[in-house]
């Protein structure tokens, strides 16, 4: 209980600028390190050949996918925030704001392995089995779905409207920012309420294509709830850790109260529960019937090595951050919110990792091995390459508005939140 | 401020709708709401009570008829052994949840809301649950066996099948609504000893004077009280999934085409949480008409429920719509088969009964017209109805009516003890309702005190808002202007009615006087 006493006449007019020159050093490094491995990266896609180009194909897959589900996290939390009019972030909202206007940038990073004929056929192999044997039983019953040029429109249509969605809803914030205007308000509740179904849609299909296409024989209606799920999740851990950050560098400190941590954490706490229950219903039901299309998916990942990710995704995806952030303690101190988050981030990693990467040894090698030996290190360049250049541009894409919405109606009822 | 003194609000602050309308005081919250329950109740009442009863009744026969004469009674047969039964148990176990949601997921995201609502809803879902109840229990056939749900230990030392989701059921079904009865109870208590506080006679005070555990309202007894409150709270918000995923499982685990996919959990619950706020609003609507608690349950609260069958029907719709890619897009021949029964074969217009109440329907809710509109919200929320009952009718009988062996698929229909039967759990179940609106407390007193706006601490002053919720600016003069003539208006109307008052004492006394 803190009524922290800030009115409106505390808070400036035109919102507060991050000073994007105290962490400049971390950009530049970033960005350095960014244009060194992406530039390795696309030679390996553009000009490699063979096995490392197939593989790393994968990689990169995982990399890209990794930072999109962060981002589409982000509007998700958008979309929420307004369809359900909340007050409580609207200090963070902002920060939120400029997490999903990183999807036009993830969406570009997916393009390689699109449109070069070889990586492409080496992660979908529906893909490839579309000219070397048409005549496939289970191809043919799916041919209406899995034809490329279906793809390259589904594709499209999701980049199109997931970046739409992000974009507009922050136009409308920053137009907000300018004139005052409550119109926006509820023109954005008025929308986010019809794009939320959209962006169901989209995040589900572009989980069927790129992730469940992996293996075409697959299947799983829970596939799209588990993804969203995750990013659901991952992306709430990255809005307080970016919160942590700036407030670090001395942003935010007026309107973000260890409240709003403490609804954060709690979001995210709901969210870890709500993964374990969906990924737990989806292997069950699965594991319980024993059927041989169904289970194929779980019988490679629970094979040798990958028995241990899938033992380290049980307990460090839930458990361990079930029992952690069980207590309001660990919601409402800083250093252990963050600890949890920078946890949290890295399981999700292990999560779309275990999903991409199994699929790799036996499709390429044609069931000959199970893992690539290099396979980390191509894995790791990949993710460096993919997470430097997006932490480059999202760290620049912050310091460009106020970081708050300086004049959205209901910043009062953030500012004075009491849990 | 220096903005107040320019024309054009340049930093605009929106209100929050008012919880409780037309400024109520405490005082009269509790006259209103005790007053239901210590009057007499109106003529209404009887005339629902006295069918629920009679309906009770058909209940009784039936299921006696049923144990006297064996399950031959029912339509079930060879390919179709859960028939009826199953579909009503699916069908109230998923009313009763919209009850526990309220209570405890609403209250642990603080949604103040929840308070007008909360108290019948979970009383619902007691009712619910008891109607569900009864007929796994008379599934089993042997009604006098039905003991053998229970792992008891035996002289025969047999053992439940502990693999087999049905005997979870009986485990989820049971602590669901321990659970929830106590979570009910807990929330009543400073209620009861308001009532008992309040009552005049005998008998009333001692049941709840005993009823009240002897809570005086202390400091110390709020403290633990919201404690255990909260973590009542917090222990059934996972119950509000697992029952209805444990009722999921006993379909998904199996390998039948039509009930085995992995989007069974989630979407029974979404759909669970959708038919109970439909049930909430089929009862409350017409109570918050007959006792006149237009001002405690506002449209406010009717626009966020029919915005929760908004969003969780079209769930419901996603997984429709998942379930069918999936069975196509997998190329399993017999899932195909299934859903190709299911939409084109003898039960098509039980699934297109199902898809149009169900996703259709609450499609108008869109519109704020629509959720405004009672009849509307009310005519939605009777398809709804029907639609989860067709839901849980299509899943069951589709599926299994036409299995793998089509020697083996036979037509089902059922008898007129399953229709009775069905119907009569109506009665019971709007019976019961019944009864707790003539003796609790409907709406919780004690928590919608605490939305008031003189109990929060926080409160801003209206001169903070420069928009109302719905984004109307305004004038603070404008606004004084017109609470003084409301207020002028309600005394003329107060004055008005107390001289019709006296006129009519009056001439009942002259009349008196005439006679004798």
């Amino acid at each position: 209980m803190s009524d922290h006493g800030v009115t409106l006449t505390d808070l400036p007019l035109e919102g507060e600028r991050v000073e994007v020159s105290k962490f400049s050093k971390v950009i530049k490094i970033a960005g350095l390190i960014g244009a060194v491995t992406l530039a390795i990266s696309l030679a390996i896609l553009f000009l490699g050949s063979g096995r490392l180009r197939e593989s790393f194909s994968y990689s990169w897959l995982f990399a890209c996918y990794y930072f999109f589900t962060i981002a589409l996290g982000g509007l998700f939390w958008v979309l929420l925030h307004h369809v359900s009019n909340s007050g409580w972030g609207i200090a963070v909202r902002r920060v939120m704001e400029h997490l999903a206007n990183m999807l036009p940038f993830s969406f570009i990073f997916f393009i390689p392995i699109l449109i070069l004929t070889e990586p492409r056929e080496a992660l979908y192999e529906w893909m490839k089995l579309l000219h070397t044997n048409p005549d496939d039983v289970l191809l043919k019953g799916k041919a209406p779905y899995l034809t490329m040029g279906f793809f390259f429109f589904r594709f499209a249509a999701y980049a199109i409207s997931l970046c739409g969605m992000a974009w507009l809803m922050r136009h409308w914030s920053l137009s907000q920012d300018r004139t005052g205007d409550v119109k926006y308000t509820f023109l954005a509740r008025r929308f986010s309420a019809g794009f939320v179904p959209v962006f169901a849609v989209c995040c589900t299909f572009m989980a069927f294509d790129l992730l469940m296409g992996l293996d075409y024989a697959w299947f799983s209606t829970m596939w799209g709830v588990y993804i969203f799920a995750g990013s659901a999740l991952s992306s709430m851990a990255m809005i307080i850790l970016t919160v942590t950050f700036l407030r670090s560098k001395g942003s935010l400190n007026k309107v973000v109260s260890i409240e709003h941590y403490h609804i954060m954490g709690k979001l995210m706490f709901a969210f870890t529960v709500f993964w374990a229950y969906i990924s737990f219903s989806q292997f069950f039901l699965y594991w319980y019937a024993k059927i041989t299309e169904e289970t194929k998916f779980y019988i490679l990942r629970n094979t040798e090595g990958w028995h241990y990710v899938s033992l380290l995704l049980v307990f460090g995806h839930f458990v361990i951050p079930f029992v952690f952030l069980l207590r309001q303690q660990a919601k409402k101190d800083m250093r252990q919110i963050c600890a949890a988050c920078c946890w949290v981030l890295f399981v999700h990693l292990i999560d779309i990792y275990w999903i991409i990467i199994p699929e790799r040894g036996p499709s390429i090698t044609e069931g000959d091995k199970l893992m690539i030996p290099y396979g980390i290190l191509i894995d790791a360049l990949a993710f460096i390459a993919v997470g430097s250049c997006m932490i480059w541009i999202f760290l620049r894409s912050i310091g460009k508005y106020s970081i708050y919405p300086s004049r959205d109606p209901r910043l009062l009822e953030s500012t004075r939140l009491v849990n | 401020m220096a903005d107040a003194q320019t024309s054009e609000p340049i930093r605009p602050v929106l209100a929050r709708e008012p919880l409780v309308t037309n400024g109520r005081s405490m005082s009269w919250v509790t006259n209103k709401i005790c007053g239901i329950v210590e009057n007499r109740q109106p003529a209404l009442w009887w005339y629902l009570f006295i069918p629920s009863v009679i309906l009770m009744g058909v209940l009784g026969y039936c299921l006696a008829y049923l144990v006297v004469t064996g399950v031959g009674v029912w339509g079930n047969n060879h390919p179709v052994g859960w028939g009826w039964a199953i579909t009503n148990f699916v069908f109230w176990i998923g009313i009763g949840h919209a009850g526990t949601l309220i209570s405890a997921i609403l209250f642990l995201t603080r949604q103040k809301w929840r308070t007008s609502v909360n108290r019948a809803a979970e009383a619902m879902t007691l009712f619910a649950v008891i109607c569900a109840g009864i007929f796994p229990a008379i599934h089993v056939g042997r009604f006098w066996m039905v003991w053998f749900l229970a792992p008891v230990p035996n002289a025969n030392g047999i053992w439940q099948n502990f693999k087999s989701p049905l005997l979870w059921d009986v485990f989820a079904v049971s602590t669901y609504f321990t659970v929830s009865v106590i979570f009910w109870y807990v929330g009543l208590i400073p209620d009861l000893a308001t009532l008992r506080d309040r009552a005049k006679k005998g008998i009333r005070k001692l049941a709840y004077g005993f009823f009240a555990l002897g809570w005086r309202g202390a400091n110390r007894h709020w403290r633990h009280y919201e404690m255990a409150y909260l973590l009542l709270a917090a222990l059934s918000t996972p119950l509000v999934l697992s029952v209805h995923s444990v009722v999921s499982f006993d379909f998904a685990t199996s390998i039948v085409p039509g009930w085995h996919t992995t989007i069974f959990p989630p979407y029974f619950v979404a759909g669970a949480i959708f038919g109970g706020f439909a049930m909430v609003l089929t009862l409350m609507i017409p109570a918050r008409k007959i006792y006149g608690l237009q001002d405690l349950i506002t449209h406010k609260h009717i626009d966020n429920m029919a915005k929760i069958i908004l969003l969780t029907g079209t769930i419901v719709g996603y997984a429709y719509i998942m379930e069918l890619f999936i069975s196509w897009y997998g190329g399993n021949k017999y899932e195909q088969a299934a859903f190709e029964n299911r939409q084109f074969g003898y039960y098509k217009w039980a699934y297109w009964a199902m898809f149009f109440c169900n996703v259709i329907s609450p499609q108008v809710f869109w519109f704020k017209y629509c959720r405004h509109n009672l009849w509307v919200v009310m005519a939605v929320c009777m398809c709804v109805n029907a639609g989860m009952w067709f839901e849980r009718f299509v899943i069951i009988v589709t599926s299994i009516a036409q299995d793998f062996l089509p020697g083996a698929w036979d037509f089902y229909h059922p008898t007129r003890i399953e229709i009775w039967t069905f119907v009569g759990t109506f009665g019971l179940f709007l019976g019961l309702f019944l009864l707790f609106l003539r003796f609790f407390p409907v709406i919780a007193m004690s928590e919608i005190k605490g939305v008031l706006p003189e109990s929060d601490p926080h409160y801003l002053p209206p001169e903070t808002f420069t928009h109302d919720a719905e984004g109307e600016k305004l004038s603070h003069k404008g606004l004084k202007k017109t609470a003084k003539k409301t207020a002028k208006k309600t005394a003329k109307k107060t004055a008005k009615k107390a001289t019709k008052k006296a006129t009519k004492k009056a001439t009942k006394k002259a009349a008196k006087k005439k006679k004798n």
